[in-house]
């Protein structure tokens, strides 16, 4: 039997198929009568309006295991019609340590730390106890934990296997406890019974800068706290001197724009305690928690910049307390110190507060600060045994000096 | 057994309005007409960007397309897929100044390499806003840039970087990322190491450029403009190196094949078309409605029993 007869019969419905695939897509026409039915002021109708059946449908409440969460938008019981621009724990600033200067109308008179911090030489002896703090916190704890991705920018496709060991909060806070240990037990009774040194505290300062609404809200990761104030570090006068320009950028770049917020006024120790002055603050920078909006690397300066808007934020909340909340110029400076610090490099701080006039008063604020200071070269197992190369006794030397300080 | 087959076929089940007796025919040989995207529309099949409601300079999250169109799911493009996942910088397209008056000045934070695309990303700052351009050839950080809107009688002297107006610069600046229509964000001129030449004034209010092509194209004189190169010269000189790296590019492999007609090896050498003049298109807004049809056009034998 021939079969091409039948397999070259033509089949009139797939014909028909594949024409209305082209031709059932139609434009409509424009015939003109919508247009003269609203001249003679006719309502016209859609005629998918008048054929969709209407349903009512009622609203139920279900009654869940917990109550929805509140949207973020205007109904928020916090919502506010006046943006708040905030700093906190894990922000930066663009322009770093010099935007910071504009926003807290702070100069820095020096390079360096101010004379009176003097270093003190440890012996042989106290630099192996140190050397021994260092391993203990960044190699020998017994945390096993995830730790971040590693990723190497010359061979990106490559994963590396995922690494366990010790997170950096943990070895930020083994390695200051233990280093203040050691500071504490190198310093006099008398001293040391006037500091206490609490882990977590919040502070928050509110102001008002050129018609913005500006608050920090940041945290102490471990504040050391005193009987006395710290006393002023210069009488200086401050008025001639300049603060820096950053134009065409508004120092309030990069500050987290929200409607949604509480203002607070918080210094977390009541002045009725004994020990409620600052004195010290501790930082801990996480690159991990802490970064860029647009995800770059956090620069040298922006790190510095973190520092003086945490010193500021500790000694203005204070101030507040102490003085009450309309003090522009403050009877007597606070002085604050920082120390930020990776686990690896520090950075040290000093911060006067003069004023909290931040509008271009004529007294500044002052700031002190040393370079980036790296506590060692590598710290790590090197075929299999404990190493700590490149050593720096730099580091401590500052530590004893800023906790002596008075 | 085939007689009883369509028997089986004959019987429906009835519940409400639903018969079940489609589920009985063969679901296996069973056709859906699916239609395709046409490629080549200025759409990309190779990842969707989500973009928030509001400009962001966070860089967003995206989604590999693979070569396939998101909406029917089917393949449309060879040779995509796979590579390194990037983050997509978002890039301010419309460069806007003031249309009278000084310009406004922006400075430029950072030149960041971006995945995404041959030309690199430049992060420029100015009041309290941060927004992506690209990147000219010697932009580096600290530079200060100028965008205005303003046609002066005089040409302007522009500096790289700076936005203008096509009608606003002089004869012979090479420029780059061009509006094609006024007010539209510069869509033309975006690959490494490209750029434009502003050829002559043409009647109308138009400028002739020609571009990276040899073809000339005639826009309107208010069309913006950067001026410059754009960076990352070397790209186009630059070998790829080797296959695992295009791979990482998101390429896959190719056949290998000399394809003399296809146009891919290099194109004919000929006069070049004649100049195109860019004028905005009245836009169609008469609805197109798509038509269905359930049942079949003809009742052979098969769909007797079918349906």
């Amino acid at each position: 039997m021939k079969k091409s007869v039948v397999l070259f019969r033509q089949h009139i419905g797939w014909h028909f198929t594949k024409h209305w695939r082209v031709q059932g897509k139609r434009k409509l026409l424009e015939t003109g009568a919508e247009k003269a039915l609203k001249e003679k002021q006719l309502p016209v109708y859609q005629a998918e309006d008048i054929l969709k059946e209407e349903r009512q449908y009622e609203r139920i409440q279900v009654i869940g295991y917990k109550d929805k969460p509140v949207p973020l938008d205007e109904n928020h019981p916090n919502w506010h019609n006046r943006p708040l621009l905030s700093y906190r724990d894990n922000n930066v600033l663009l322009e770093g340590l010099t935007q910071a200067k504009i926003l807290t109308n702070t100069v820095q008179l020096k390079d360096g730390l101010p004379e009176r911090i003097s270093l003190k030489n440890f012996t042989d002896g106290e630099n192996n106890h140190i050397k021994s703090i260092i391993l203990q916190s960044h190699v020998f704890d017994a945390e096993q934990k995830k730790l971040p991705k590693i990723k190497d920018p010359e061979r990106p496709a490559w994963n590396f296997p995922r690494s366990y060991g010790i997170t950096q909060k943990r070895r930020n806070q083994l390695v200051i406890s233990g280093l203040m240990q050691l500071v504490e037990s190198l310093s006099t009774q008398d001293l040391v019974k006037d500091r206490v040194i609490l882990n977590d505290l919040i502070f928050s300062y509110p102001f008002l800068k050129y018609d913005d609404l500006i608050q920090f809200q940041l945290t102490g990761d471990a504040v050391v706290l005193s009987s006395k104030p710290l006393s002023p570090i210069t009488i200086e006068p401050t008025e001639g001197i300049a603060l820096e320009d950053i134009t065409p950028i508004k120092p309030t770049i990069t500050l987290n724009i929200d409607n949604i917020y509480e203002i607070k006024e918080i210094y977390p120790i009541k002045s009725y305690v004994k020990k409620s002055h600052p004195h010290t603050v501790f930082i801990n920078f996480d690159k991990e928690e802490v970064q860029n909006i647009y995800e770059e690397e956090i620069t040298h300066t922006q790190i510095f910049g973190r520092s003086l808007l945490k010193a500021f934020t500790v000694s203005a909340s204070y101030a507040r307390q102490m003085y009450g909340k309309d003090v522009k110029l403050l009877p007597k400076p606070v002085t604050v110190q920082s120390v930020q610090t990776d686990g690896h490099f520090y950075h040290f701080g000093i911060f006067q507060l003069n004023t909290l006039d931040l509008e271009g008063g004529e007294t500044k604020n002052i700031w002190y600060q040393t370079p980036l200071l790296n506590l060692f070269h590598n710290c790590s197992y090197k075929v299999g045994k404990p190493v700590l190369e490149g050593y720096n006794e730099e580091v401590v030397k500052h530590l004893y000096a800023f906790y002596n300080n008075n | 057994m085939n007689c009883l087959t369509k028997e089986f076929a004959k019987l429906t089940f009835r519940c409400g309005q639903y018969p079940f007796s489609k589920i009985l025919g063969g679901v296996r040989y069973k056709i859906r007409y699916v239609e395709k995207p046409q490629i080549g529309n200025g759409k990309s099949f190779r990842r969707i960007v989500h973009y928030p409601t509001d400009y962001t300079v966070k860089p967003l999250n995206v989604t590999n397309l693979g070569g396939r169109d998101p909406k029917s799911g089917r393949l449309v493009v060879k040779g995509i897929g796979g590579g390194i996942k990037h983050k997509y910088h978002w890039i301010d397209w419309k460069r806007v100044g003031p249309s009278e008056g000084p310009p406004q000045v922006e400075r430029v934070i950072k030149i960041i390499k971006d995945g995404c695309r041959t030309a690199f990303v430049a992060l420029v700052a100015y009041e309290d806003k941060l927004k992506y351009i690209l990147a000219t050839e010697n932009m580096k950080a600290g530079d200060l840039i100028r965008t205005s809107c303003y046609i002066p009688r005089i040409p302007v002297r522009p500096n790289e970087g700076d936005a203008y107006p096509l009608g606003a610069l002089p004869v012979g600046t090479q420029v780059h990322c061009v509006e094609m229509y006024p007010g539209m964000g510069g869509n033309l001129i975006h690959a490494a190491g490209t750029y434009a030449t502003i050829v002559r004034k043409a009647p109308d209010n138009h400028v002739v450029i020609t571009m990276p092509s040899k073809r000339e194209f005639s826009l309107p004189a208010t069309c913006m403009c950067t001026v410059g190169r754009l960076s990352n010269v070397e790209h186009s000189s630059t070998p790829i190196g080797s296959a695992q790296k295009n791979r990482e590019l998101g390429n896959r492999p190719r056949s290998g094949l000399w394809q003399r007609k296809k146009g891919i090896h290099g194109r004919k050498l000929r006069k070049p078309p004649p100049l195109r003049t860019i004028k905005a298109l009245e836009k169609d807004n008469t609805e197109t409605i798509v038509l269905t049809c359930d049942r079949p056009f003809v009742k052979t034998l098969y769909t007797q029993f079918r349906y």
